[in-house]
């Protein structure tokens, strides 16, 4: 039995976080606020979402970051949301602004997760001109948008769709395997069906670049 | 300010428990049961499990304490290879002496053909064999199933497995020089099937699966029923079951514990 309990608190201690996804590389600290921010709308807990929509409008500090937090400030809302409009032409900047004077957990839901959407894209748009010749920094670039799906929008598919949230997650397996192989046509093809089911849930409308 | 502060501390320790889905559905497996999932390619899904079980026979208690190891691997796409163990750490029958050493060795394979979409479940086929069954090693076992999982509602889903199973032992007997040896054949149709709600999705499930193994010559039928529940944590699980014997065949009752984790 004592070796049972060591074997059970050695995988314990090994998880490096409680996430139920999981998450290869570093969740960055805006995409674990968001995803915090989404689970209070979740738990019906709207001015807890407003307020960390607040904590993380400007660029900030991420807690627990120690003996960095002098120097380290993280990207906020704002400064993304900037760069995403300035890629796609988008307006994610000034209604999330809205959503968060307004104090309204709904529009809140619905921004982060088109802002969310948007990441995935422009990381996914990064392996096209990425250097070919380094694919381990393009499976890390991979590994990110596909963070920012499994923190930021699968929690609302599997909730809804479970049975489209393990198709769209087998896509992504795929979509890994054929970067590993150098199979760009097929990734792209991949990439397209995945977007489309993204779209097709959240009734967002793709931009065009 | 310490009451709202530890307030907080819940709420927010609720939200990172209970938000977000798994990424491998295969640790969600129940205990003594095979579903229609594999593992990514290059990814090993392992799992050790504890059981302990107690049974009457002629006002007797057998009493036995088992350690399983599962490791599957993701060999393909949609394929995985898997390697399984059994060991028995005590078996106890009345007064006489425990006996214990390994059950059971057996290697297979696993694919996927389907896919599971609003018409189809999500499919597999799996055969499996034990070259070395029995804890004097004189066995062997071959088994083919066909693995289905289908989701009815968001949070209801059924794992079931229907197979054949081909089991065989030597025998020998000393009746003169030299020894003969005998071998038996049993041929089993197994089912297994397991209704499970999500109560958390992707966290927290409740399942009962029942089990079956009927001899196709029509005597020594197990049925057992394991109300169980699995609980998640990133990408491994904790799981509890408690089977139950059904038929006189299977074993009284018993508890099995396992874990498991996607490496």
């Amino acid at each position: 039995m004592k070796v049972v309990t060591c074997i059970v608190a050695l995988i314990l201690l090994g998880q490096s976080s409680l996430w139920g996804h999981e998450i290869v590389g570093e969740g960055t600290p805006l995409m674990v606020s968001m995803n915090h921010a989404l689970s209070f709308i979740e738990a019906k807990k709207g001015e807890g979402a407003i307020r960390m929509a607040e904590s993380i409008y400007e660029d900030f500090h991420p807690p627990m970051s120690g003996m960095n937090h002098a120097r380290s400030k993280e990207p906020g809302l704002k400064t993304t949301s900037k760069r995403i409009d300035t890629k796609f032409g988008t307006k994610t900047l000034p209604s999330l602004a809205d959503a968060i004077r307004e104090k309204d957990p709904k529009k809140l839901k619905a921004e982060m997760e088109w802002l969310s959407f948007l990441l995935v894209l422009e990381k996914f748009d990064l392996l096209q001109t990425e250097n070919r010749a380094n694919p381990q920094a393009r499976i890390t670039t991979f590994w990110l948008g596909r963070n920012y799906f499994s923190y930021l929008l699968e929690p609302a598919i599997a909730k809804a769709d479970p049975m489209e949230e393990q198709r769209l997650n087998r896509l992504l397996d795929k979509m890994l395997y054929r970067l590993e192989d150098g199979e760009e046509a097929a990734f792209i093809v991949l990439r397209q069906e995945l977007i489309g089911g993204i779209v097709r849930f959240f009734n967002f409308r793709v931009p065009q670049t | 300010m310490i009451g709202t502060l530890s307030n907080r501390f819940i709420i927010v320790s609720l939200l990172l428990l209970t938000n977000t889905p798994v990424f491998a559905a295969h640790i969600l497996e129940p205990i003594g049961l095979e579903i229609a999932a594999t593992p990514p390619r290059g990814r090993m899904f392992g799992e050790i499990v504890y059981s302990s079980t107690k049974e009457q026979a002629d006002h007797e208690e057998i009493t036995g304490k088992s350690l399983g190891l599962e490791f599957e691997v993701g060999v393909g796409e949609q394929t995985q290879l898997h390697f399984e163990a059994e060991v028995v750490i005590a078996e106890e029958q009345g007064h006489e002496p425990a006996e214990k050493g390994v059950e059971e060795i057996a290697f297979g394979v696993k694919h996927r053909f389907w896919d599971e979409t609003p018409k189809n479940p999500d499919a597999a086929f799996l055969v499996e064999f034990a070259p070395e069954a029995g804890l004097e090693g004189n066995g062997s076992e071959l088994k083919t199933s066909l693995l289905l999982t289908k989701h009815f509602s968001p949070r209801f889903l059924v794992h079931t497995e229907t197979g054949y199973l081909h089991e065989t032992e030597r025998e020998s007997e000393a009746v003169g020089m030299p020894t003969e040896i005998r071998v038996h054949n049993a041929g089993f149709f197994i089912y297994k099937i397991a209704p499970v709600y999500q109560v958390i999705p992707d966290r927290l499930l409740l399942m009962a699966t029942l089990m079956g193994k009927e001899n196709l010559k029509g005597d020594q039928n197990d049925v057992t029923l394991a109300p169980g529940v699995i609980f998640v944590m990133g990408n491994a699980a904790l799981k509890l079951s408690l089977p139950f014997g059904l038929s006189e065949a299977a074993n009284d009752n018993g508890v099995a514990f396992a874990i498991s984790k996607l490496f």
